[in-house]
């Protein structure tokens, strides 16, 4: 059988294939070769670690406030002497660096 | 002079994130985060005629990996999400040879997947290191025995070289002479699936591999019918590798059928097109009978790639294997198979068969 005939072979019987599923119900094909579905040793019946988030709660809301308050304070340490003295030094240190 | 301090903490980062997810869609309660893995380890004997020897090899049919995914629906109907998967392989069964039994035993991470994706009624859209669309297209397989043998062949053993029968000095390797040519794997990729069309998925994918530009194309279906179940992919891909090795062409794709009874039938085939003038268009077929009871799994396989290393050439390999599943996250599996290698090649005209065997199990944690 030439390659060609061989190629048209397989086209005939995955079209046929495909057909005849047509009729039936579905179904989800799962690799094998992939990380199972189903239990895991240590992570029992849901076979992985889950962690759910909920972006409702009140915690994230304080957090959130706290994040907030973390980018005001960004914002505004520009101002203060301190951070600038901390600039200076870091800016000394590198010159420092450089002249060695 | 002090140092200035900050209290921006990771749970800090992840919690503000979180809410302005929460903020800005609308919709979002929830985010669900999964981490599942699995190691997949054996012993590997190898016998090329000339020595027989064993190595302890992490099985490359289904190696050893993790993976972080996640999804969240973000608007009524539209869910966004992550696949993150990587692999450990230590010494994979696809690279240790006869004498080479250490290959690869100082292991780094390997990219699988890092890809997101947005998914809804229209279909699914990825972007990221994934799947092209084709991937998988000739391997599949509903015979319970994949973890032991599978159409990639080579991926047991592929590095063990045929022995001259007259001379004892290795000549080349299994890879060499065998693939199951699986349409360029993984790579970057942009990738659209269909919603089921009925029984059948169909999915396009474009990006680069290797520096050249890749596409692909698919057609899944998978469906229960009286009395058996049955899945299959028709797949196609193209490898612009310019110059003078041009365009490589993948078609062809597999079916696997699986009985109510637990009798099955597999079957895949691949013709490679090569750009050059004068490319050998290599190609392989894989058959696989097997029988499901209860825990246990049986199935004999039988392959042949044609033209691969030289024109004319056949390289077959025929086995036997046996997998026992006690419970849902653990398989305990013996294989083992005879490469054969037929050519009229200068130097390979005489030369051993090489015996498998594969004595492994796959946990998933």
């Amino acid at each position: 059988m030439t390659s060609f005939n061989k190629t048209k072979l397989g086209f005939l019987v995955f079209t046929t294939c495909f057909l005849t599923a047509c009729g039936g119900e579905s179904l989800t094909y799962e690799s094998q070769n992939e990380i199972p579905s189903g239990p895991g040793l240590f992570s029992g019946a849901e076979g992985g670690y889950t962690k759910s988030i909920d972006l409702k709660s009140n915690d994230n809301q304080e957090s959130y406030q706290e994040f907030q308050a973390f980018n005001q304070w960004k914002a505004n340490k520009e101002k203060d002497p301190e951070f600038q003295e901390f600039l200076a030094w870091q800016k000394w240190k590198a010159l420092k660096k450089q002249n060695k | 002079m002090k140092k200035v301090k900050t209290n921006f903490t990771p749970k800090l980062l992840v919690s503000a994130i979180s809410v302005i997810i929460a903020g800005t869609s609308g919709y979002a309660n929830a985010l669900d985060a999964k981490i599942s893995g699995q190691l997949n380890k054996a012993v590997m004997t190898m016998d090329d005629g000339d020595k027989t020897t064993a190595a302890i090899v992490d099985v490359v049919n289904s190696s050893t990996r993790f993976r972080f995914t996640g999804s969240q629906e973000i608007d009524p109907g539209l869910t966004a999400g992550i696949i993150w998967e990587t692999e450990y392989r230590d010494t994979p069964s696809s690279q240790v040879g006869v004498s080479d039994r250490n290959h690869g035993d100082s292991p780094t991470m390997h990219e699988r997947h890092a890809n997101i994706f947005l998914k809804g009624d229209w279909g699914k859209f990825s972007i990221g290191q994934g799947n092209g669309a084709a991937n998988g297209a000739s391997e599949v397989d509903l015979s319970g025995t994949t973890v032991a043998s599978y159409a990639e062949q080579e991926d047991v053993g592929g590095a063990i070289k045929f022995v001259d029968k007259t001379t004892r000095m290795p000549t080349v390797s299994i890879d060499k002479t065998k693939s199951s040519f699986d349409f360029e794997s993984r790579h970057n990729r942009a990738r659209y699936d269909s919603p089921k069309l009925g029984p059948v998925t169909l999915a396009v994918s474009a990006g680069t591999k290797s520096n050249n530009d890749v596409f692909s194309a698919s057609a899944s279906a998978s469906q229960k019918i009286e009395g058996m179940k049955v899945a299959g992919t028709l797949g196609y891909s193209a490898l612009a590798q310019g110059g003078a090795t041009g365009t490589r062409v993948r078609t062809g794709g597999s079916f696997s059928v699986l009985s109510d009874e637990g009798y099955n039938f597999t079957l895949s085939y691949v013709k490679q097109t090569d750009g050059a003038v004068n490319g050998n268009d290599p190609s392989n077929y894989y058959t696989k009978v097997g029988y499901i009871t209860g825990k246990h799994a049986i199935s004999a396989t039988y392959s042949d790639t044609s033209d691969l290393l030289n024109k004319g050439d056949s390289s077959t390999a025929y086995g036997a294997q046996y997998v026992y599943k006690p419970v849902g996250w653990a398989e305990l599996y013996a294989a083992v198979k005879v490469h054969s290698l037929d050519s009229k090649a200068v130097g390979l005209t005489n030369v051993n068969d090489v015996i498998v065997g594969l004595f492994g199990s796959r946990i998933k944690f």
